[in-house]
């Protein structure tokens, strides 16, 4: 098969589907039907997207509540520039910092020493944000599947463990974030008593917002995983029985394979849920993420605030967004069988 | 006790008789083995399905699926059951396979219980069930891997690859089920059977989801295996001539609920058996002719109109097809 076609076929299989005409244009596969295609994978959504900055500039432009304006697609772009420059600015200012600390050493000091000397701590910028709020939905998620697959194949395989949790899941399943914050908050602080230090790779608002993630995000997975692994195809089973295959040998080479693309449309779920609770999580622990940064920006009295929330709103949706397509891709990537499409 | 033991001597043995099929029904008692006679020659039975009794449990309703079933099946011989569908052929393969437990009865392998499946029992099943995360390969591999944990890696390997050649699928080792067509699934199914090295070959339907073509092609494979592996073959099949190509012996159930053996027929055709001659001889015709009568007889409750000659009824039974169709 042509190169460029194998690598359109797995961008269709990958969900990159707009991709794929370009590659065949290239080939010249009836270069009229690609066009359409592309322009209907590509044209419409940056038709809708555009069709919303219109509304919002005219609503913007247009409409005066009481005294407050509210910011336009503009205002809320030179936020956005702003943050990366003021990320750019910290870099170079970390830079310098590392350069001198080269000097020093040069000079004849040891390394704590030079540090010692020329303290120096990195201002939280937006993009820093950003990064410790996916290490803390990572975080959060990992100890969730962590938990809730194990936990899911046992209900699975029997019933009287699907009969014991059942009760349990559907109980807690539907608590708030906001319900288990305090529960979560007061157990840490009597848990952890050493004071969170600056630079601290675990400080005590991370494990927190964590800790609420990982209660809110492993019931689909939890559920999802009993599900695959009940529903896994009798022949299947019947084929480790006629290999004699041990329990934990079962489970690996035919219930875990088998169950995995749930197992994956769970973590997926998990994945969507964990990043809508980790923003009001970080807002309560006031972490240094991006819920924090939202709570800043509340509670300031800075007329520009509102962009600043708009901004972050956006950003908090266009990284969602990423998780879900990448998650979409992992399980396209695993799935079985010929025709495995996913929404 | 042991009915429709009527044919215990080996297979080859009827080599060259005059074809006269005898009948073993449901009533002939105590024709070997037991009774009066003397015993056998060989002492240990090979596979021996004891008064075995199925009932299934669905909401609540019991439904005796089998009943009485008493079959001796010695080594090397090829059984195949056939009966209209619902007679429990299935659920007598399943049993022998240890996946499922006899209500009452017993199963039993060399005069010891079947309590639960294992590789000496290997299974081909319907739809041949393959692991669709892993390649061709890598299922037979598994198989292999199992059940002779103990070879080095290398040999192990070689050992999936051997089977795979032999049933020519040597270029689609590397393959996904989705991949292949039905036949070289079903080809897959039978490679990983015969990895584990079983003593007996368990086929449900088989061929049954297959081309014509494909189906006899396969069929010939299974027959030369039979020979050449000396394997003993429990076939369970809807397909009249594909049990008389086959066997040493056709097993004829009758209606379920409450199916037991209807009639025995013993096939004495010598192997190797050329399809097309074996086919075309008279010989065929009179076994085909036989277990058509059989189903007939279960289907309407009565004999069907006699026949002088085979090839009136196989006329007739296409004519009744195409009126129903």
């Amino acid at each position: 098969m042509h190169l460029l076609e194998r690598a359109a076929i797995t961008c269709d299989r990958l969900g990159f589907s707009w991709i794929a005409p370009l590659l065949r244009l290239a080939r010249g596969d009836r270069p009229s039907h690609q066009i359409r295609l592309f322009l209907l994978a590509v044209g419409t959504p940056l038709l809708a997207i555009t069709a919303a900055l219109l509304i919002w500039l005219a609503l913007a432009t247009q409409v005066r509540i009481g005294n407050l304006a509210i910011p336009g697609p503009t205002a809320v772009w030179d936020r956005g520039v702003e943050m990366v420059v003021e990320w750019q600015d910290e870099r170079r200012r970390a830079a310098e910092h590392e350069a001198m600390i080269a000097k020093a050493v040069a000079d004849g000091l040891t390394q704590a020493e030079a540090r010692q000397m020329l303290n120096f701590t990195e201002k939280s910028t937006f993009a820093s944000q950003v990064l410790l709020s996916l290490r803390t939905v990572f975080t959060g998620v990992f100890m969730a599947v962590l938990i809730a697959v194990p936990l899911g194949i046992l209900c699975g395989l029997f019933k009287w463990a699907h009969a014991l949790s059942d009760p349990l899941v559907q109980l807690l399943k539907p608590v708030s974030p906001l319900a288990w914050f305090p529960v979560v908050y007061i157990v840490m602080n009597a848990l952890i008593t050493t004071p969170s230090q600056s630079g601290d790779w675990f400080p005590k608002s991370f494990i927190i917002a964590a800790c609420v993630v990982c209660l809110c995000a492993m019931w689909p997975t939890l559920i999802s995983t009993a599900n695959g692994v009940a529903n896994v195809e009798r022949d299947h089973l019947n084929v480790a029985r006629v290999l004699n295959l041990g329990f934990f040998a079962r489970i690996r080479f035919v219930i875990l394979p088998a169950a995995l693309p749930h197992i994956c449309t769970g973590i997926r779920l998990s994945l969507g849920i964990g990043w809508m609770v980790l923003i009001a999580a970080e807002m309560m622990a006031v972490s240094p993420g991006l819920g924090g940064f939202i709570w800043n920006w509340y509670q300031s009295s800075n007329e520009t605030a509102l962009s600043y929330l708009l901004l972050s709103v956006i950003v908090i949706g266009m990284i969602g967004f990423a998780l879900d397509r990448a998650m979409i891709i992992v399980q396209r990537m695993i799935s079985h069988g010929a025709a495995a499409q996913i929404r | 006790m042991h009915q429709n033991i009527s044919s215990t001597e080996h297979p080859e043995s009827g080599k060259g008789v005059p074809i006269a099929p005898r009948w073993g029904t449901a009533d002939d008692k105590g024709s070997g083995g037991h009774g009066g006679r003397s015993p056998p020659k060989r002492s240990t039975k090979f596979l021996e399905l004891i008064n075995v009794a199925k009932t299934f449990t669905a909401d609540g309703r019991r439904v005796e699926v089998l009943e009485k079933v008493s079959l001796e099946i010695p080594r090397n011989q090829f059984v195949s059951v056939i009966g209209h569908s619902g007679c429990g052929k299935s659920t007598l393969l399943t049993m022998i396979a240890g996946l499922e437990a006899p209500t009452s009865g017993s199963v039993c392998f060399l005069e010891r219980e079947v309590t639960r499946p294992g590789p000496e029992r290997a299974v081909v099943f319907q739809n041949h069930s393959l692991l669709p995360w892993r390649t061709v390969l890598a299922n037979v591999q598994l198989a292999v891997d199992t059940v002779f944990p103990k070879l080095s890696r290398k040999d192990r390997r070689e050992r999936a690859e051997h089977w795979l050649v032999k049933v020519g699928l040597k270029e689609h080792l590397h393959k996904y089920p989705h991949e292949i067509s039905g036949g070289m699934k079903q080809r897959t199914g039978i490679a990983r059977a015969l990895a584990m090295e079983p003593q007996v070959l368990l086929l449900d339907e088989p061929f049954g989801a297959l081309d014509a073509l494909t189906r006899s092609t396969l069929q010939d494979e299974v027959l030369r295996l039979h020979q050449e592996q000396h394997l003993t073959v429990f076939m369970v099949t809807h397909d009249i001539d594909e049990a008389v190509l086959c066997s040493d012996r056709v097993v004829m159930m009758d209606n379920g609920p409450r199916a037991t053996i209807g009639r025995i027929l013993d096939i004495t055709e010598p192997r190797p058996r050329e399809r097309v001659a074996f086919m075309e001889s008279q010989a065929f015709a009179h076994y085909r002719t036989e277990c058509l009568r059989f189903l007939f007889w279960r289907k309407h409750g009565r004999e069907p109109e006699p026949v002088v000659k085979a090839v009136q009824v196989q006329a007739a039974s296409t004519a009744s097809l195409a009126i129903a169709g």
